[in-house]
């Protein structure tokens, strides 16, 4: 869920930052993610060609690692968004049996 | 000039380093990742092991290279040998000079001297060289690994003259 929001992320803001993705991962609800969380994210989804990073300059230090969507990752995210549906239906039965069961509330 | 960021972690640092290592990451991606957390922390203000946690658990976490196949068993023994007899070679032959002593098992000293030393050189040039490099610069981080075998040869010319002071304090 982390890494495919990640992804939706860089999608959106075309080319951002482990930072700046952080403070909307935040915004987004979920809560406050470390940088050992994020970058081996990272760089998992440009092992899998679907980002790629370059160096660039930051607001002093030793600058900033920028990512990018690139075609395969904007084609991964449709790819995510067309199973969403049927994967939340799925989730949603077995919740309602855990229900039905009395499992949970 | 103030220091930056991780550079006042060293050991947290170095721990990573060494544990990227163990784990066969290129030097390359060892730059790369040290940069990102300099960056990071640099951003966010956070000591490394608050962002990241404990270096080795990172390291762990960043594998994401194939690591290189087992050496065959020959090879190490090759690396362990090759080393070791040329080690014996130099203290020897160094030793048999210090004490005047003609030769060991045919060999003269100098000459064992000159092919200890010779077949060091040569095991230590042909190590593969893997510097953790600045991937802005491409630069090495670290300092150059060259400079360190260097270093570790000049330490068996070092070795050499105290094998040699040695056999000169012992000889009758």
């Amino acid at each position: 869920m982390l890494s495919q929001s990640a992804l939706a992320i860089v999608a959106a803001e075309n080319t951002t930052y482990g930072y700046q993705i952080l403070q909307r991962l935040e915004r987004a609800g979920f809560g406050k993610i470390k940088g050992g969380t994020l970058y081996p994210i990272l760089a998992r989804l440009e092992a899998e060609g679907w980002i790629t990073s370059s160096w660039g300059e930051g607001e002093g230090g030793p600058g900033r690692k920028f990512v990018s969507i690139t075609d395969a990752g904007r084609e991964e995210i449709a790819h995510r968004r067309s199973e969403w549906p049927g994967f939340a239906e799925v989730i949603d039965n077995l919740w309602t049996d855990a229900i039905k069961r009395d499992t949970i509330t | 000039m103030t220091a930056p960021p991780l550079a006042q972690y060293p050991k947290w640092r170095d721990d990573l380093i060494l544990a990227l290592r163990v784990k066969n990451v290129p030097g390359d991606q060892i730059g790369d990742i040290l940069l990102e957390v300099e960056s990071h922390v640099t951003e966010t203000g956070e000591s490394p092991e608050e962002a990241f946690g404990k270096a080795k658990d990172y390291a762990a976490s960043r594998v994401v290279v194939k690591p290189d196949p087992p050496e065959e068993d020959m090879d190490l023994v090759a690396q362990i040998l090759i080393p070791g007899i040329g080690g014996f070679l130099l203290a020897t032959g160094a030793f048999d000079l210090g004490a005047g002593q003609d030769s060991w098992a045919g060999w003269r000293p100098w000459l064992m001297l000159i092919a200890g030393f010779a077949i060091m050189v040569v095991t230590f040039l042909r190590l593969p060289v893997d510097d953790v490099r600045d991937p802005r610069s491409n630069s090495p981080i670290l300092g150059s690994q060259r400079q360190f075998i260097l270093i570790i040869l000049g330490s068996f010319v070092i070795a050499a003259v105290l094998m040699f002071w040695l056999g000169w304090l012992i000889a009758p």
